[in-house]
């Protein structure tokens, strides 16, 4: 019994850190790299990055949302030499890291894969990954996650990669 | 005799209440000096102008700096108890090794609140009521630490109404 237990334990953890380590090895990659953006947030800063215009329904449902989320974090840059194969490169490390495909949106700008880790009817973590002309972002979501409320987090903050959570609302509905 | 009647009082509870109070803001102090002793330490000999102070608010000059009457900067600032800033110098950011001293925290408990580096380093650092980190932007080093309840959802609106304000001169103007 103590066996089993150790083991879903290990399985449970290692799911955890593998996925959460998609983005730090892309943040740890670019350290040193300016034209690259690397944001940490704990859910207690998420309040710095609202956009919120003295609606207490839009206060509501920001706190709503981002106190169930652990952190967020984002890699982001305007400039990058060959963006198509860091996005074929990011969306590889998404899946070899046991994320499921949410949605994919493809178009002649960007292209745009979020990917989720589900157990049990519970969203753990969302990732977005964005590549586009010159553009790349990976952006890691983490803590419970409900997806139609996460849909609207995009116009509660004012982080420009989330807009692609707009999405998402589209693909519930 | 005289040795017995102050053995009662010390005993006493009367005794006790008057001195709890003390213990406790001693203990007070002592913790929350603690706390400002690495940042301090760290940040004292690396000063851009030795010569000037380092920026300290309390309550009364956190008031007193809104010169235009802001009420949601009042209402910002209503609760933090102290703010601590340093300017550091070239040397040290060149250096690179302006982040050792943020270690210290995280070993007694702070938690990392919000990291972003780029073109920008942006570090705090957060325990409680207490905040520490760093803002690095065109090779310009600050070092912050803050006591207090701040409502950091009013920030971000409040940073808008300060650009070109007189606010934001009169604090810069300690640095030049």
């Amino acid at each position: 019994m103590n066996r089993i237990i150790s083991a879903i334990a290990v399985v449970f953890v290692s799911t955890t850190l593998f996925s959460q380590q998609v983005v730090s090895k892309y943040m740890d990659r670019f350290e040193n790299d300016e034209t690259f953006t690397k944001v940490s947030v704990s859910s207690k800063m998420f309040s710095l990055f609202s956009e919120l215009e003295g609606s207490k329904e839009d206060e509501q449902l920001f706190y709503d949302i981002t106190s169930k989320l652990k952190g967020m974090k984002v890699v982001a840059s305007d400039k990058v030499a060959k963006p198509k194969e860091l996005y074929m490169e990011a969306v590889k490390d998404v899946e070899k890291s046991g994320f499921e495909e949410l949605m994919t949106v493809k178009d002649a700008e960007e292209n745009v894969k979020i990917s989720i880790i589900e157990k049990n009817g519970t969203i753990s973590e969302l990732v977005l990954v964005v590549g586009g002309k010159e553009q790349f972002a990976l952006v890691s979501l983490f803590g419970e996650i409900n997806l139609k409320e996460i849909s609207k987090l995009a116009s509660l903050m004012r982080v420009s990669q989330l807009k692609y959570l707009d999405n998402l609302e589209q693909a519930i509905d | 005799m005289i040795k017995l009647k102050y053995l009662k009082f010390y005993k006493s509870r009367k005794c006790i209440l008057r001195v709890l109070p003390f213990l406790i803001l001693l203990l007070f102090t002592t913790v929350a000096n603690a706390q400002e002793r690495i940042i301090k330490e760290f940040s004292e000999p690396r000063r851009e102008n030795p010569w000037l102070n380092p920026i300290c608010f309390y309550p009364s000059t956190l008031r007193m700096i809104n010169v235009s009457g802001d009420p949601n900067y009042n209402e910002l600032v209503n609760d933090i108890e102290k703010i601590l800033i340093y300017n550091l110098d070239s040397a040290t950011v060149a250096g690179g090794d302006y982040k050792s001293w943020l270690k210290e925290y995280e070993e007694i408990g702070y938690e990392e609140y919000i990291r972003l580096y780029g073109k920008q380093t942006i570090t705090v650092l957060g325990k409680g009521k207490e905040y520490v980190g760093l803002f690095l932007a065109d090779a310009s080093l600050m070092t912050f630490y803050m006591r207090g309840e701040i409502p950091f959802h009013k920030i971000p609106a409040l940073m808008q109404s300060f650009r070109g304000s007189d606010m934001m001169s009169a604090v810069t103007d300690r640095f030049k």
